[in-house]
């Protein structure tokens, strides 16, 4: 049985470059495949800029289809699965229990009705960042409203927390669902919410990983800063008060970290479930619970995850894309099934 | 021609006709289009929800006339008292179901067109089943020649046009109406020549991989703008010569594209629109 | 010559607990020294997690006060209480497979720096724990799956890498079998004689009596009997000095009968074990009297 340092390290390991070889290969197939020369090129040429002296060996497009197209929505990938994998990971350890999962606050449901909010008031269509800031907003505000129905004195009971969130949630998604069939008569609306919802990462640009990529990374980074005191409100929250832990305000910050991830990641690419779930709960089984190691390893395995499914969704069945919602459910209800056999087999031991 | 008529509807069901209509049902939005470009307005007690949406509807005006239920409650369709009621055949089976169970002729049309042909044949069908054949025969005949002034549109000795329909996320590639309404005005459906077959999803890299001269959409009123706009600002669509030569066309939506006679809008306007001279 | 009176580490001051609406302590006071192991007993329900948890600072009092190192214990930072104060809880299961290594390591928390890693010190505090709870052995393995004593010993090595001079513990021995309940006595005693506050609470009025250098019996909220003198050590001698003869332990024969069969409601027998070891028998309430 290996120590679990080394497991890390094999982890990073195999895993750094394999998200690296994904990429470059997500970046490649496509409507056309591209030679990885052709990609190195256009990276190339882009990021160094000015001291690019050499002829182009590239067209145009090709350079469109590379720089504009298929990186954003492959940065994208690796942002919304960090994103998710984390904020799963974080609500696993505040509500001490490895199945939940990051919609378990409300922040999920608000951002798909923020989504169909835009979506119905036709403000989806006037600019590419509004759908998106919708939906965070649309996160940021569930959340706020979970946290005071749950909050007495400054103490939010874990559990009144998971109840208020679970009532919100299903509120939220039945106003959605409400605005949705409302709309329904045209058709061309109903058909984007409903695609959306389904989670894809389609004509995803540049404004997308701009708004995605620092609020993966802000939450990332806090998430791990705050991985002791995550470890410690595991133990119990007497136990995490008693070694020094500032419970409420701990529980606080993590909650709308959480919050903010789960809606950055929905914002981007609607909802997209399993891998909040199955990552974290895949990662803890591999490494161990703590969360210093825990939470950056699980944002690793989600972008990589999330790259690979949304190639996937891009070339099962071209030209049609396949919902990247459905395929993480696909690929994740079973790997979950799985886990919980094996969770089953070893507590009854 | 004789009363009363059998006919054989899309499910193969034998629909028995009285006597020409006087109180006839639409229940989808292309078929409320056939009904008022045959019927008068009186005649018809029921119409599709579309019908009242001005911003889809050719026939606003016509329903708001005479304001006709919605045909989507069964109960409220069948207190109208109609004698025939014309349904979709990709529209839900149980209301056809409920209905043939009482003794209201209901009859499934075909609705999906892939020829204007298809379009006109559905115009006399029209007329036979409401007993307006004359008048159907007229409409049948004016709408043909929209056509056969389509096919001559192109000038002698023009390249023919590169052009694609985009639907936002779809384009139509050959069996589709958009396809032969292209073909008949003498240009290259894009997305045919791709290799899309039917109504198929599409992205922003194969349109710019196939580079069309001339991008065509429908938007609603009053944001066709604005629509232009976001489609320029896609970087791929922004570098097709469709784009950069200004050779989006945005119509109103209710011009592209119906399915019904009212595709003579659409037939008249591309053919200005491609070879304006 | 009055022995010179040390302040309390750590002290109730007619402490009243109220939760859920109901008065759960009343008037309790209680001063808790450095070397000395205060032992709580009581039945069940009869406040003494309460009160644990109250000395911890885990609970809000609706009057009276605690007091750490002379200071009401709400004017410090919880992470100051943190490094004067350790707790075990009396549910000590864990839903994730931390390693024992990890766990005690958790006990290095209010030492150790916002952004920073293990250091040295951090380094050798856990292993000390580690080693003088005995689970240096376990080190590596899941604390789920370790016996229920075994468990115990790693959460108590938690609070000794805390390097806190006061560990309270909620009923260590509840679930164990009689062994490891002695162990666990065992190693509080040595602790508190090599300088730490402990703070236990249990329903086991012997071993309390046997192992604790005081006792504090709760009925219904309610102080029934505290031991007088609690650690006072010998007159002028520092308690390190001071060998096990010397050292004051309560007597059997100053907790009245009476009260034992007030508080838990059964008729009391002291009796003398073969090497001196005082202890209670129990027997039935008698109904024919």
């Amino acid at each position: 049985m290996l120590s679990s340092g080394t497991r890390t390290v094999i982890y990073y390991t195999a895993l750094l470059p394999a998200l690296l070889v994904a990429v470059l290969v997500a970046i490649g197939i496509g409507s056309t495949d591209l030679p990885i020369q052709t990609i190195v090129d256009v990276l190339v040429s882009k990021l160094a800029g000015s001291f690019w002296t050499h002829a182009p060996a590239f067209s145009a497009a090709d350079e469109v289809i590379v720089w504009s197209i298929r990186l954003p929505r492959v940065l994208c990938a690796v942002f919304v699965g960090a994103g998710l994998a984390v904020a799963g990971g974080v609500m696993q350890g505040l509500f001490r229990n490895p199945l939940a999962e990051p919609g378990l606050a409300g922040a999920g449901a608000g951002a798909v009705l923020g989504a169909v909010l835009a979506f119905v008031t036709g403000w989806s269509a006037a600019a590419v960042v509004s759908l998106p800031a919708c939906a965070i907003i649309g996160a940021l505000a569930a959340l706020l409203l979970v946290y005071f129905m749950a909050t007495r004195a400054g103490v939010t009971p874990v559990s009144t927390l998971l109840l208020a969130g679970i009532a919100v949630s299903a509120l939220l998604s039945s106003i959605s669902s409400l605005l949705l069939s409302l709309s329904i008569v045209n058709w061309q609306i109903a058909q984007e919410i409903v695609f959306w919802m389904m989670g894809g990462l389609e004509a995803r640009t540049w404004t997308h990983v701009w708004l995605s990529a620092p609020l993966v990374l802000l939450g990332t980074v806090v998430s791990t800063i705050y991985a002791r005191e995550l470890d410690l409100l595991q133990q119990g929250e007497d136990v995490a008060a008693a070694f020094g832990v500032n419970v409420e305000s701990a529980k606080r910050s993590l909650i709308f970290t959480a919050a903010l991830l789960t809606g950055a990641a929905v914002a981007v690419a609607g909802s997209v479930a399993f891998v909040g779930l199955v990552i974290p709960h895949a990662v803890r089984l591999t490494l161990g619970p703590s969360a210093r190691t825990l939470i950056p390893a699980s944002a690793l395995g989600g972008a990589l995850f999330l790259v690979l499914c949304d190639l996937l969704a891009r070339t099962l069945h071209p030209p049609t894309e396949l919902r990247l919602g459905v395929l993480t459910a696909l690929i994740g209800g079973p790997a979950f099934i799985w886990l919980l056999i094996r969770r089953n087999r070893e507590t009854s031991l | 021609m004789a009363w009363p008529r059998v006919v054989q509807d899309f499910d193969q069901v034998q629909v028995r006709l009285a006597a020409p209509t006087k109180r006839v049902v639409s229940q989808y939005w292309s078929i409320d289009e056939f009904l008022y470009t045959v019927l008068s307005p009186q005649s018809i007690v029921g119409v599709s929800e579309s019908a009242y949406l001005p911003r889809i509807s050719n026939v606003y005006e016509q329903a708001q006339q005479q304001k006709p239920v919605i045909a989507t409650d069964p109960e409220r369709v069948l207190r109208q008292n109609p004698d025939l009621i014309v349904a979709s055949s990709s529209a839900r089976a149980d209301f056809t179901a409920l209905v043939r169970s009482t003794d209201v002729p209901i009859y499934r049309l075909a609705t999906m067109f892939t020829t204007l042909d298809q379009i006109a044949d559905t115009i006399g069908l029209t007329g036979y089943l409401t007993g307006q054949d004359a008048r159907a025969e007229r409409k049948r005949q004016r709408f043909l020649q929209a056509v056969e002034a389509a096919r001559k549109a192109k000038p002698a000795g023009v390249r023919s046009p590169r052009i694609l329909g985009f639907g936002g996320r779809y384009s139509y590639g050959s069996q589709t109406l958009f396809h032969d309404i292209a073909t008949t005005l003498g240009a290259i459906n894009v997305g045919a020549e791709g290799g899309l077959v039917g109504y198929d999803s599409v992205s922003t890299e194969q349109i710019l991989r196939w580079d069309p001269e001339w991008i065509i959409v429908g938007a609603e009123e009053g944001k066709q703008d604005q629509l232009r706009a976001r489609l320029l600002e896609d970087p791929a669509i922004g570098l097709t010569q469709a784009a950069r030569n200004g050779r989006i066309l945005v119509y109103d939506q209710r011009v592209f594209l119906p399915m019904s006679p009212f595709t003579t809008r659409i037939l008249q306007v591309l053919a200005k629109d491609l070879y304006a001279q | 010559m009055k022995a010179p009176t040390v302040p309390a580490l750590l002290c109730a001051k007619s402490l009243d607990v109220a939760l859920g609406g109901r008065l759960i302590l009343r008037d309790v006071s209680l001063p808790i020294q450095k070397a000395s192991l205060v032992a709580i007993v009581g039945p069940n329900g009869s406040g003494k997690s309460t009160l644990l948890r109250a000395l911890a600072g885990l609970l809000p009092s609706s009057s009276g006060s605690i007091e750490l190192a002379g200071q009401p214990i709400s004017r410090y930072r919880r992470r100051d209480v943190a490094r004067i104060l350790s707790y075990v809880p009396q549910d000590t299961r864990v839903e994730f497979g931390f390693t024992v290594r990890q766990i005690v390591a958790m006990g290095r928390h209010p030492h150790m720096g916002r952004f920073a890693g293990e250091t040295q010190r951090d380094h050798d505090a856990i292993d000390r724990g580690l080693a003088l709870c005995d689970v240096d052995h376990l080190r590596n393995r899941q604390i789920n799956t370790l016996s229920g004593g075994e468990r115990q010993r790693a959460l108590i090595a938690r609070c000794l890498a805390a390097e806190t001079p006061c560990i309270l513990l909620d009923e260590p021995t509840a679930s164990l079998d009689l062994e490891h309940a002695l162990d666990i006595f065992t190693l509080a005693r040595k602790l508190a004689d090599a300088g730490s506050a402990i703070v236990l609470c249990t329903h086991d009025l012997n071993n309390g009596l046997r192992f604790g250098t005081s006792l504090v019996v709760l009925r219904q909220g309610v102080v029934a009997f505290a031991s007088s003198g609690s650690t006072s050590p010998k007159q002028g001698m520092p308690p390190e000095e001071q060998t096990d003869t010397e050292r004051t332990t309560v007597e059997p024969s100053v907790i009245e009968p009476s009260v034992i069969e007030a508080v838990f409601g059964v008729r009391a027998e002291a009796v003398l074990s073969a090497n001196g070891t005082p202890h209670y028998v129990f027997h039935p309430k008698d109904h024919h009297s």
